[in-house]
């Protein structure tokens, strides 16, 4: 027996509706609500926290998983170390990035004006604005939109980015560091995407 | 006859047309080396080592425009992908065109190199898992799985390892700090001598407003435009200046000048058609050359129709016709192969026209006859004395002037073009490296391991592939030893799935080894199927002569180049003593051993021919080069026929009639000078060299014969100047 007409559109309706309802809740971020969102980070001196990494492989259908921990300190400094799989730490500041290993080799240093356009779009140099509450440099480079009371979307205004969106998932204002990131999720172009969860989060302020 | 000279005219009209089209016409450039050194280098040329490009972007608003940068690798991409891409690699910032090469250096690894322990393998494999489990682009995604045991960083690290670049890097690109231009390297998959390919590259990349391309294939192109230009140029200009010839004709009513006209042409199709038997092929550069050449004949035309009654007419001809040869025939003995297809494609049409002249006018002599112009030639103590001064110049120009023998002025390409070469030069902080090719054979192996010991022994750097590869015997044991680490039980199955591109090269059956008679990606650029090649950086003089004695092959490019002019000097040592040998030997057979002093009294014009052009030389810095010696070689041969024409006239018992003589002689110099008067105009510097000599040295022909030889013969006659 065949089913009702309407019963067989409601997938159709259903998909309809959420995703009516997302463009109805997804508002533009300005500059001013920007600012004001990350104006708690600008009072931050050092943060460090500990995070977990699942990069899903959409071709190879594989997950990586790896661990590690953060540290961000004012201006610009930036340190990201993972300890699993392999210790690797990657290290920002101003003008460049460092990769260091414990396989006894030097740590590689390449300053940023070295590194081409698509590579100089690293999660770590995204954080970096946001960490410092730079809301114009967040803006110059992503169309920021609001999906929810906690969750951000950054589109990248240029094409040819590594990233096709990157979600940022802040605490809830009640719990212990309202506003931090909570989790970070990076859609690269190529359907490949990275899910960083933070735990740990340890904040020392500006006197 | 008004027919039968539009009839000449429609042929003149389609012949330079058709000619175009013909698939028989060369037209590549390597005509003007001489075969050895064109072997030597059209070998080097073969490896693609020496197919690197630059591009060169011009700064926007004082700053390096990356935007447009940008652009150009995207559209460069385009080309890079499939295995007919014209363009093999590129420093853009994508990194996806050198997988390819990291990927065969990664599957190497195992031959290359022995086996690491099985901690070291895993500690490896940890580190790229965790890189890969970053955001990366796909590219490098790709590369980290290719390439788990991160040894193309020491693939890196041998590539540059002699390279030395004045730029620093901006965005992914060499950004030169000074001028803020970028200079963006591309790497082609054909050799330069295919303009054709070349040219749809360049007529298919968007390139930016300001940019310049530079390199073997670019210079290569814009050479061989620049020739075809010219000789376009010089095709449309010889057109039009035979059509104000003819007009000339037609308004003085002489009818009978067209008859001149089929002998030539006849012995022009009949030189093509025996230099097409004789080289498969004809370069464009004779044909438009040897035609003015060929048309020298209209010589021995002329002075028949203008002396038609003359008893001693075609002596006189044959003479000045074998003379000609002597001259031309010491430039066939050239090693130049565009000398020698020129010198064979004049010599048959020379001999066919003289032949056809000859034919015509004892078959219809009242058809061919033209009356001579009423012109006396008398003598003048200026004008003689000028004759004599620009004779003296010549010789002594001769002998004290030294050409310039120096390849590099025949480069054609634009003045903005070589201007950038100079400036990239510049940025290239190292002497000019050595190359040396040798054949593959079964000592291949030994003697690159061999070079290299040798090297290291010495502190010099060299490349060959030995740098790249280990020898048979230990790739083999190489090979065994990761054999030894299987089965690979010790991935788990994320790393298996990721690094399957490395791993399912691990030598657990087969092993492999590399031949270099299918070299892998990453010696293409130095070894061929037939030959492999050894480059050799020196510090230092000290360094140049340590690898020449080690290695007599080494050269570098430059020195093979100017190898070129050596062979020249030593061809220009014979030609001319040659020619004025035999020419003398020629004349003292026609006018008899007894009047040898004024058989050297025919050679006036010659030398007065000379001193005109070094006149111009002296005066206006015109360029005296190997290819105006080859020209005043040429004028030597037309200007004896001009001698022996006019001393008939003082030499002879029964001489011709003057007006005669002076009406065939000055046609003659206005037809010659017209002739070659298009390639004086030429962009292209060998034709420009070539036309200014025949231009200047036909004048000062013309001068030495009516303004010297009866001068001349009065004053040894004795007979008072005016």
């Amino acid at each position: 027996m065949r089913s009702p007409i309407f019963l067989r559109s409601l997938p159709l309706l259903f998909f309809v509706y959420v995703a009516h309802s997302r463009t109805l809740a997804a508002t533009q971020v300005s500059s001013q609500e920007l600012s004001q969102l990350l104006a708690p980070y600008t009072q931050i001196q050092k943060i460090s926290a500990d995070f977990n990494q699942k990069k899903f492989l959409k071709d190879l259908k594989i997950e990586l998983l790896s661990n590690g921990s953060m540290t961000f300190e004012r201006p610009q400094n930036i340190r990201w170390t993972i300890h699993k799989p392999s210790p690797l730490e990657v290290a920002i500041d101003n003008d460049k990035i460092s990769l260091t290993t414990q396989n006894g080799d030097a740590p590689v240093v390449i300053p940023f004006s070295q590194i081409g356009k698509n590579q100089n779009t690293s999660g770590l140099s995204l954080m970096i604005p946001w960490l410092a509450g730079d809301a114009e440099q967040i803006l110059k480079s992503f169309e920021v939109t609001k999906e929810g009371d906690q969750l951000f979307s950054l589109v990248p205004r240029t094409s040819g980015s590594l990233f096709r969106l990157i979600q940022i998932k802040t605490a809830s204002a009640k719990g212990k560091n309202p506003g931090w990131i909570e989790s970070l999720t990076l859609n690269e172009t190529s359907g490949d995407a990275i899910e960083i969860r933070f735990k740990a989060v340890k904040i020392a302020k500006t006197r | 006859m008004q027919k039968l000279a539009s009839f000449f005219l429609l042929t003149l009209l389609v012949l330079p047309v058709s000619v175009r089209a013909l698939s028989w016409m060369d037209r590549s450039h390597s005509v003007f080396l001489p075969n050895s050194l064109n072997a030597q280098l059209t070998m080097q040329m073969d490896f693609p080592l020496f197919w690197w490009n630059f591009v060169i972007i011009e700064p926007q608003d004082q700053k390096p425009a990356f935007a447009l940068a940008n652009e150009f690798c995207q559209a460069l991409r385009q080309h890079t992908t499939g295995p007919q891409a014209p363009i093999k690699k590129s420093a853009c910032p994508d990194l996806s065109p050198l997988l390819p090469l990291i990927t065969s250096w990664s599957q190497d690894l195992f031959s290359r190199e022995p086996a690491p322990s099985r901690v070291q393998v895993q500690t490896q494999f940890s580190l790229a898992m965790t890189k890969a489990s970053q955001p990366l682009d796909r590219a490098l995604l790709d590369i980290v799985r290719y390439d788990p045991m991160n040894s193309v960083a020491q693939l890196q690290s041998r590539l540059l390892e002699n390279v030395s670049f004045g730029f620093t890097k901006e965005n992914g690109f060499f950004v030169d700090k000074t001028t803020k231009r970028i200079i963006l390297p591309f790497q082609m998959t054909f050799p330069p001598s295919d303009t054709q390919t070349t040219r749809q590259i360049v007529s298919a990349l968007p390139l930016p407003p300001t940019f310049s391309l530079i390199g073997p294939h670019f210079s290569t192109l814009e050479n061989e435009d620049n020739v075809m230009q010219s000789l376009d140029r010089t095709t449309l200009l010889g057109v039009l200046l035979l059509f104000l010839q003819i007009a000339l004709v037609i308004w003085k009513r002489r009818w009978s000048y067209f008859l001149l006209i089929p002998p030539v042409l006849g012995g022009m199709l009949g030189a093509t058609l025996t230099t097409v038997a004789i080289y498969g092929s004809i370069h464009g550069l004779t044909l438009s050359l040897g035609a003015g050449l060929i048309a020298l004949a209209l010589d021995y035309g002329l002075h028949s129709a203008h002396n038609i009654r003359w008893k001693g007419v075609w002596k006189a001809n044959l003479f000045g016709l074998l003379t000609t040869f002597a001259g031309l025939l010491s430039i066939a003995l050239s090693d130049i192969p565009l000398l020698q297809q020129m010198m064979v494609f004049a010599s048959s049409g020379l001999a066919l026209s003289y032949l056809f002249y000859y034919l015509l006018h004892t078959a219809y002599p009242q058809w061919t006859y033209a009356k001579p112009f009423a012109i006396t030639i008398k003598t003048h103590k200026l004008k003689t004395t000028i004759a004599l001064a620009l004779s003296v110049l010549g010789i002594i120009c001769a002998m004290v002037l030294k050409p310039d023998l120096n390849m590099h002025q025949f480069d054609a390409q634009s003045p903005a073009t070589l201007e950038k070469l100079r400036w990239l030069y510049s940025h290239i902080h190292q002497r000019m490296p050595l190359f040396s090719v040798r054949p593959l054979s079964e000592n291949t192996w030994r003697e690159a391991e061999q070079q290299k010991t040798w090297a290291q022994q010495h502190s010099l750097s060299a490349s060959n592939f030995s740098y790249f590869v280990a020898p048979p015997e230990e790739q083999l044991k190489n090979l065994e030893s990761w054999k030894k680490l299987c089965p690979l039980t010790f991935f788990n199955n994320t790393e298996k799935i990721l690094f399957d591109p490395f791993l399912s090269h691990w030598p657990c059956e087969n092993l492999p080894t590399v031949s270099l008679q299918s070299p892998p990606e990453y010696i293409k650029d130095m070894v061929t199927k037939t030959h492999w090649l050894t480059s050799w950086f020196p510090q230092n003089d000290q360094h140049i002569k340590e690898i020449q004695s080690e290695d007599p092959l080494a050269l570098s490019l430059r020195e093979l180049i100017q190898k070129f002019p050596e062979i020249l000097q030593k061809e220009l040592q014979w030609m001319l003593p040659l020619s004025i040998l035999i020419c003398l030997a020629l004349l003292t057979t026609y006018f008899g051993f007894r009047k040898w002093r004024e058989c050297i009294i025919c050679l006036l014009p010659f030398f007065c021919g000379g001193g005109a052009y070094f006149f111009c030389v002296l005066v206006f810095g015109w360029s005296f080069s190997f290819i105006s010696v080859v020209a005043l070689i040429m004028v030597f041969g037309l200007s004896l026929d001009y001698g022996i024409f006019a001393a008939n006239l003082y030499l002879l018992e029964r001489p011709p009639p003057a007006e005669g003589v002076w009406s065939c002689l000055a046609l003659c110099a206005l037809i010659t000078i017209l002739g070659f008067l298009p390639l004086a105009v030429c962009q292209h510097p060998v034709l420009r060299h070539l036309g200014q000599t025949l231009v200047m040295g036909s004048l000062g022909t013309w001068i030495g014969t009516a303004w010297g030889i009866p001068g001349v013969f009065a004053w040894l006659k004795k007979e008072p100047l005016l």
